[in-house]
């Protein structure tokens, strides 16, 4: 990366790694001379103004934050996790699950330096978690809900024209399928990958 | 375009496709083959959102699902 080019991406946990996937210590200062100390929600705000184009990433943070708070007023990371990444795609990307994007909450990041999948940020959470996130999106009207099989619930990113489908699949026949969510590509579709599959924790 | 429509008072589904919607069709039937996997096609997505034949209703959603001889 260049001079004065940071990346950080949060885990579900609330721990950090740095752009080449190592665990970031408990507290650090970076070259500019500013403490951080991860896991709590202030760190990224310190870590994000402090850069270049912080200002939407702190956004991001501040709106994934308030999203992600229970009625006790504590924090759910992973629900957090999700937010950020989904709001960051769907600002910067049109909400493409299925981009090389890395889930950063730093917009400096070269694209060429991006590399590599999304990974699956659901894996840890079931379709009623993942569905009170979506929920949120049609809300703020960046995702619109779409008809879907019975039990299951699809929504299209107003933007790229992503679809996602909250699936709790089933048996059909002798074949069982878990509980996931499919990603389709809008328009044109991408040759050879028709679609992107995430398994999740459960059910609604 | 692939358009899935049905009549309202009758048991009866038309499928509406042009060659753009064969192709597709055909690659998503050989990825689920392919895959052993499902596949949906969703309204405004792969599903044209506006009926062939006036007065017909779109199928919002379908979805194709994989059974091989173990799995029927």
């Amino acid at each position: 990366m260049a001079d004065g080019e940071y990346s950080y991406s949060l885990n579900a946990n609330g721990s950090v790694n740095d752009i080449n996937g190592n665990s970031v210590e408990s507290s650090f200062t970076t070259k500019y001379g500013t403490n951080i100390n991860v896991g709590g929600g202030s760190v990224f705000a310190r870590i994000l103004s402090e850069f270049g184009g912080g200002s939407q990433v702190l956004a991001i943070h501040n709106e994934a934050l308030a999203g992600s708070t229970n009625s006790s007023g504590s924090t759910n990371w992973a629900a957090y996790a999700a937010h950020t990444i989904w709001l960051d795609k769907i600002n910067n990307y049109g909400g493409d699950m299925g981009s090389a994007a890395t889930p950063t909450l730093n917009r400096r990041v070269p694209l060429g330096a991006r590399g590599g999948g999304l990974g699956n940020p659901f894996k840890n959470m079931n379709l009623s978690q993942i569905d009170n996130v979506f929920q949120t999106h049609v809300k703020s009207g960046k995702m619109i809900p779409k008809p879907g099989a019975p039990g299951s619930k699809v929504y299209q990113n107003v933007k790229s024209g992503y679809s996602y489908n909250l699936d709790p699949g089933g048996v059909y026949g002798k074949k069982v399928e878990g509980s996931h969510i499919d990603v389709n590509y809008s328009k044109p579709k991408p040759k050879n990958i028709p679609k992107k599959k995430l398994p999740v924790s459960g059910g609604f | 375009m692939i358009s899935f429509e049905s009549e309202k008072s009758i048991n009866n589904i038309y499928l509406f496709i042009d060659k753009e919607g064969i192709d597709d069709l055909i690659g998503y039937l050989n990825y689920i083959k392919h895959n052993n996997e499902s596949f949906h096609l969703v309204l405004g997505n792969e599903i044209e959102e506006n009926p062939i034949i006036k007065g017909n209703s779109v199928v919002g959603h379908v979805k194709l699902i994989y059974l091989d001889e173990q799995d029927k």
